[in-house]
């Protein structure tokens, strides 16, 4: 199966999820971001240049979905996916807790500017307390999922499933 | 072993898409068409697997529900039961209210209760965090439903509705800041355009006179004519008449209808004039 194959195919599935169980079980009104998740995830370790088209693809389906207008979704998704891909060197060694937090920060800053663009495009109405509020909930609720979410990630760039050992024959002189 | 990535042009990458975000976002915001169609068949395809799934999960949203609103279920129930009671002791007087009540609206001509509406359901929100104000009703263009039909409850104005798709419809609720209606002030006659403040309650700001006597409590209704709201719609009741502007009149509003803990609503389908 080729990257672009599996990719669409995560794309699809986040977005049917997205829309369906994610929709129904929110908490204090605020869903899970998957397609941001996904979004991050790609960028984290399939760079930038994969994250920024993932995340192009991954807004246009939230608009779809949200109803938002086409395209505001992925002025943040991709500038975001670019600075997500800049932090897997840095980040090598760091603890399960620190990764999670870090993600959790991400996917609430990411739907914080969402949320402004929108209110800056006037196409929502929120008060910044309530605002940041529901982000930083976003962002904890997505950190909660964001583990079997990674392996399907790394899965769809690298092509292997996680613990997979990859056997090479000897070398014959 | 990681895939070796593609060549990597993640600035040019970035400023193609924002290009093609913008172009995308000022399209639609300037009303393109085909990009809306675009949306409405996307989430027309999903409804049918949303139902399938709102319906494959009630049982467990509302075990969830009884599980972790259990205080605010029993506080509710001991409210209901004591509602009950009271509409119990008043249904006697209201028989005899209610003959004058008929006069009265005849008197007056308002036909709220006449109006031809849709019942629906309240599924919630949208999917996603984008919307606030917002609510997603099991009705849609296959029912008759329109974008800017009003959404009222038996209390009065509840919203219009924002987004028709075939078989389900967004409800921009009255407190969104997009939501505006012309009303009319019952006692004074005055006529404004009330707006929703992002919070509880409307706030009118144009059209109504300086000199105007505003009383506090005073009823407010839709006020119809050019409007694409029906008239004589309830809205609410003036809280803040600020009778004392100097030069713009900030008028507070509190809705008549409860947006709180809504299960059903009804669509205006007609705007009264067959009535």
């Amino acid at each position: 199966m080729t990257t672009r194959l599996r990719f669409t195919l995560i794309l699809l599935t986040a977005g049917l999820l997205q829309a369906t169980v994610l929709a129904e079980f929110r908490f204090l009104g605020v869903s899970v971001e998957l397609l941001l998740l996904v979004t991050v995830l790609v960028a984290f370790h399939g760079g930038p240049e994969r994250g920024a088209w993932v995340g192009l693809a991954a807004s246009l389906i939230q608009d779809a979905l949200t109803g938002a207008p086409f395209g505001i979704h992925a002025l943040i998704y991709a500038p975001l996916a670019l600075a997500v891909s800049s932090l897997e060197d840095r980040t090598v060694g760091a603890s399960p807790a620190l990764n999670g937090l870090g993600l959790a920060l991400v996917v609430a800053s990411g739907s914080a500017l969402v949320s402004i663009a929108g209110l800056l495009f006037g196409q929502i109405a929120i008060s910044f307390e309530t605002l940041s509020e529901r982000a930083m909930l976003a962002g904890f609720l997505t950190a909660l999922i964001a583990k079997p979410v990674n392996e399907v990630i790394r899965w769809s760039v690298d092509g292997v499933v996680a613990g997979e050992i990859e056997l090479r024959s000897p070398q014959r002189n | 072993m990681a895939a070796p990535r593609p060549a990597e042009r993640p600035r040019h990458t970035l400023l193609i898409i924002l290009a093609a975000a913008l172009t995308l976002l000022t399209l639609q915001i300037r009303g393109a068409q085909p990009l809306d169609a675009f949306q409405q068949g996307v989430r027309d395809i999903i409804s049918p697997v949303r139902t399938l799934v709102d319906r494959g999960t009630d049982p467990l949203q509302n075990a969830l529900s009884g599980i972790f609103n259990y205080g605010s279920l029993e506080a509710e129930n001991e409210r209901l039961a004591k509602e009950l009671a009271r509409v119990r002791g008043l249904v006697l007087s209201d028989e005899a209210d209610r003959e004058l009540l008929e006069r009265l609206l005849g008197e007056i001509d308002i036909a709220y209760t006449d109006l031809d509406t849709v019942i629906a359901r309240i599924l919630g929100t949208p999917p996603g965090n984008f919307g606030t104000h917002l609510v997603e009703i099991d009705k849609g263009s296959d029912d008759g439903l329109r974008e800017g039909q009003a959404v009222v409850t038996g209390a009065g104005l509840v919203g219009r509705l924002a987004q028709v798709d075939r078989e389900r419809s967004v409800v921009i609720l009255a407190t969104h800041p997009d939501f505006s209606v012309g009303v009319r002030l019952v006692e004074s006659q005055d006529e404004g355009l009330a707006s929703g403040t992002g919070g509880h309650e409307l706030r009118i700001e144009a059209g109504v006179r300086l000199d105007a006597v505003i009383v506090l409590n005073e009823v407010v209704v839709t006020a119809g004519g050019r409007s694409r709201f029906p008239a004589d719609i309830p809205v609410g009741r003036v809280t803040v008449p600020d009778n004392y502007a100097e030069y713009e009149r900030s008028i507070r509003v509190e809705l008549a209808a409860s947006l709180e803990n809504l299960s059903f609503l009804n669509v205006v389908i007609n705007n009264g004039e067959d009535n």
